[in-house]
């Protein structure tokens, strides 16, 4: 009597559970296969630059409208408005985050940056993301080199005018990482 | 009777007893009026600085000076008898460093006010701070102040401060048994740079410089903690303490007494005296008085004269007579000692920059730096919006060569909040690669009473430490234009001129360094250091930066690089190795000589790391000629004949690969060789060999260097013939 019990939940289990797979088609998934350059090189390669620059954006957007938030008491116009020195230490630390959560996979043949922030249309059900190795230090690298080329100022003055401002100060443009000239060479490539 | 008798003795005795009184409370209040003023004429031992001395200038009557003949401030012998005395030696670098000083040739003597003045604003700098977090601290003398006198009497010359004071550890410390870390690293920079004893307080050890001028020095201090001590020394290898048996004269601060060598009694003149002064002392936040003889002047009527002799205003009147006999009048001289404040002004950095001369902006950065020479360059930023700070950044004539960083006074930026010095060893105020400007940042908006650990976290702090690299690297730039431009115009003029000596002149003038030129040739392990390090201004630093090439031996920037490619140049080419003519010899770079493509020579070690870091300039990206491939735009020609030279050598490829197999990675066709045999090269991603060879150097483990080595690509030429054969 003893032994049945378990032994009926065993059966019971063993027949729902190759039935619940059954039913479904087997999902795959492969690991992207990083070339040469996108294991080694030092910088960003150039094909991930506009996901990159996005990345950065997103963060940047993220931590200062959080700062905002904290802030007490709006100003006059009803907005919260940081300081100098807290939004270019808001910004600081944005670059210094530890970028564990990005990585790269693939998607259709084509390798993507993957993370907070970056998704784009629909989600494939499964895929495998590579993270760590040299990706966190290209994020952060890609991350100051904006800080330097616009400026505090400049990227909070964008950040108030929105989100969508921001991405397109640091990534759109002519020179900008996400242009048209860009892309077209993506597919060049 | 014996009640009247009685009555008399008492009578007598109060009489007597008051006098006593009398006289004490009167020379209580002499004490209390004269202080300083009377001990610095060798006179009185009262310390009591300031409490009456109110006003700018103070005069002291004749009277009350005479009546401090009696109270002495220099220590008699008669009084020491009562102190007991330690004698200590010096330490052996101390003796040595006295022996140096004393026996210098040098002329540049009054360094040893600057020291001594530097010293005293310390101090009282210290009791400030000491001060913001416990007011009590100021409680004995509330006066921060410096006072300096001449005794000509005596040949002695005083510096008096109210700052902190030193306990009897302190001077045993400071003064003598253990060496200062920058005595010994001070000794050995002497010997370098063949004794200029200017460097001596970036190492900490100022006060010696003392000995320069005099033969004994009598230290009087006073310190909240602890009781008044007495330190004296002659120069020999040892000094004594001993408790001042007069007891706390000074209230709180420090008197330094030099004893003057016979020929440096010029010191005590009063014009002198003044003008060394007033150099150092303007930019000193602290009231510097100077003792000071007046002399007044006057034509008077014999009779009116008369009266003035006894003028109690004046120390002395005298009385001349007049050489002409008709003449009535007489010339009166009426001297009268009093203290002159010498520096009104605001600190130089708290002046709005239009007013203030070159010759100023020098003059402090001598008093801040210590060197006695000018800056490359200066600038005055007065900061203004939601954080405002004014700061003066100096670029020095010399670099902190590599082991000076170590012991030398780390006081690069001097950071004041209010005026307040916070800080004048915030070494990582600024970034390490910028740590060879020299200055001064004044704050408002910074907190005072913080520990150093919370001001360097604090976020106006980094806030302004952004602002100023940002603009020192802006004003590089500016400056790098500017010398460019100059240089052009020269040269347009050079062209056009017709007269010979004229021509020469300009042509002098074109081969002089621009400001950059002088500043880059120092610094520039610093700023590429900065290219390697600090990822938020990068691509600024890199625009500073001037390299050597295969076309250009004289360096040039990547700006000029840039605009001398060629125009379906698609790379900015770059080789790294040991010297500039090892690089000119490499077979890589053969193929570049050919089609005239030029390559950056980078011989420094810290040159490729640096450009590595670099993602691109001005839409180009960069290449090393020894790694990986190169690849130039083939005709279709060229194009089939690599195919056939392919396939013809296949064999011999697999041939070499296999017998080098161990060694190398694999073997190719080379594009980049023209005359050379075959060539070794690094894979794209690899080390480069020069990499490789620097990383072996500071590497000693076997396993790690085996584990550095890159793969190595044999590259041969399918041109050559050996390789034909």
């Amino acid at each position: 009597m003893r032994l049945s019990l378990p032994l009926l939940l065993l059966l019971l289990g063993a027949w729902a559970i190759p039935g619940g797979l059954g039913d479904r088609a087997p999902l795959t998934a492969t690991a992207p296969q990083l070339d040469d350059e996108e294991m080694y090189s030092a910088h960003m390669p150039a094909h991930l630059r506009c996901d990159a620059c996005r990345a950065v954006a997103y963060q940047m957007w993220q931590n200062l409208a959080k700062a905002e938030t904290k802030l007490h008491t709006p100003n006059f116009g009803g907005r919260r408005e940081l300081s100098e020195s807290v939004y270019t230490d808001v910004l600081d630390r944005s670059c210094s985050r530890n970028w564990q959560d990005y990585g790269v996979r693939e998607v259709d043949q084509v390798k993507r940056l993957t993370g907070p922030g970056l998704s784009e249309g629909p989600e494939p059900s499964i895929s495998v993301m590579v993270t760590g190795g040299p990706w966190p230090t290209r994020l952060s690298r890609t991350c100051l080199h904006y800080l330097g080329e616009f400026g505090e100022d400049q990227i909070y003055e964008a950040h108030q005018q929105g989100q969508g401002a921001l991405e397109s100060l640091l990534c759109g443009g002519p020179q900008g990482a996400c242009s048209e000239k860009v892309s077209a060479t993506r597919e060049e490539l | 009777m014996k009640l009247k008798t009685l009555y008399t003795y008492l009578f007598v005795a109060s009489f007597l007893l008051y006098d006593w009184a009398q006289h004490s409370v009167h020379v209580l209040c002499e004490e209390v009026v004269n202080g300083n003023e009377a001990a610095d004429l060798g006179n009185t031992t009262n310390r009591n600085l300031g409490t009456d001395l109110n006003t700018e200038e103070n005069t002291v009557t004749s009277e009350e000076i005479k009546k401090e003949d009696d109270l002495l401030a220099e220590i008699e012998e008669s009084e020491k008898e009562s102190a007991i005395i330690e004698n200590l030696q010096y330490q052996t670098e101390v003796t040595r460093l006295m022996d140096i000083i004393v026996n210098s040739l040098y002329t540049h003597k009054d360094v040893f006010l600057r020291e001594l003045i530097s010293n005293a604003a310390d101090a009282l700098e210290k009791i400030r701070f000491i001060a913001v977090s416990d007011e009590s601290a100021l409680d004995e003398e509330k006066k921060l102040e410096i006072r300096i006198s001449a005794n000509k009497n005596k040949n002695i010359l005083s510096i008096t401060d109210t700052g902190v004071g030193m306990t009897k550890d302190d001077l045993i410390t400071n003064l003598g048994t253990i060496a200062k870390s920058g005595t010994s690293n001070f000794l050995e920079a002497i010997s370098k740079s063949g004794g200029d004893m200017s460097l001596i307080g970036q190492f900490g050890v100022g006060f010696y410089s003392a000995f320069l001028v005099a033969d004994k020095v009598v230290v009087y201090t006073k310190h909240n903690s602890d009781d008044q001590y007495v330190w004296e020394s002659t120069a020999d290898a040892k000094f004594s303490i001993y408790k001042d048996p007069r007891g706390n004269t000074l209230k709180r601060g420090t008197r330094i007494s030099l004893h003057l060598k016979e020929d440096a009694t010029n010191l005590l003149n009063d014009k002198k005296l003044m003008d060394l002064v007033a150099k150092y002392c303007q930019f000193i936040q602290y009231p510097i008085y100077l003792l000071h003889e007046t002399v007044y002047t006057e034509e008077v009527i014999a009779d009116i004269a008369k009266e003035m002799e006894n003028d109690k205003n004046y120390d002395s009147v005298k009385i001349i007579p007049s050489e002409d006999p008709n003449k009535k009048t007489v010339t009166v001289e009426k001297r009268v000692k009093k203290w002159k404040l010498l520096n009104e002004q605001k600190p130089i950095w708290l002046r709005s920059p239009k007013e203030i001369t070159p010759e100023e902006y020098k003059n402090f950065f001598q008093v801040l730096s210590g060197f006695n020479d000018e800056p490359l360059h200066y600038i005055h930023f007065v900061a203004e919006g939601e954080i405002e700070f004014k700061c003066i950044i100096y670029i020095p004539s010399r670099s902190p060569s590599s082991n000076d960083q170590l012991f030398v006074k780390q006081n690069f930026i001097k950071l004041y909040v209010r005026r307040v010095l916070v800080a004048d060893e915030f070494v990582e105020f600024l970034p390490r690669y910028m740590s060879f400007v020299k200055g001064v940042v004044d704050s408002d908006d910074l907190p005072l009473n913080v520990s150093r650990e919370q001001l360097q976290q604090n976020k106006i702090l980094k806030t302004i430490s952004k602002r100023i690299v940002r603009k020192i690297l802006d004003v590089f730039r500016k400056l790098y234009l500017d010398g460019k431009k100059n240089k052009e115009a020269l040269k347009e003029q050079i062209e056009k001129e017709e007269d010979e000596e004229k021509k020469k002149e300009l042509v002098t003038k074109l081969n002089e360094a621009s400001t950059y030129k002088k500043i880059y040739t120092e610094y520039k392990k610093y700023l590429k250091s900065g290219c390697y390090e600090d990822d938020l201004n990068r691509s600024k630093i890199v625009k500073l930066l001037l390299f050597k090439t295969m076309l250009h031996s004289k360096s040039i920037s990547l700006d000029t690089y840039v605009e001398n490619m060629q125009h379906d140049q698609k790379f900015i080419y770059y080789a790294s190795g040991e010297s500039y003519n090892y690089l000119s010899k490499i077979p890589q770079l053969q193929i570049f000589k050919k089609k005239n493509i030029d390559v950056l020579f980078l011989t420094e070690s810290v040159d490729e790391p640096c450009i590595q870091r670099v993602q691109e300039y001005d839409g180009k990206k960069f290449k090393s000629i020894q790694k990986g491939e190169i690849s130039f735009e083939l005709t279709e020609q060229e194009k089939e004949k690599e195919e056939k030279v392919k396939k013809m050598y296949k064999v011999l490829i697999d041939v070499i690969a296999d017998t080098l197999k161990n060694q190398i990675f694999k073997v190719e066709i080379s594009r980049r060789l023209v005359d050379a045999p075959c060539a070794v090269i690094s894979t794209e991603w690899g080390l480069s060999g020069q990499m490789e060879k620097l990383m072996k150097m500071n590497v000693n483990n076997a396993e790690q260097i085996r584990a550095m080595s890159g793969q190595k690509i044999l590259e041969i030429n399918a041109d050559h013939p050996i390789m034909i054969d």
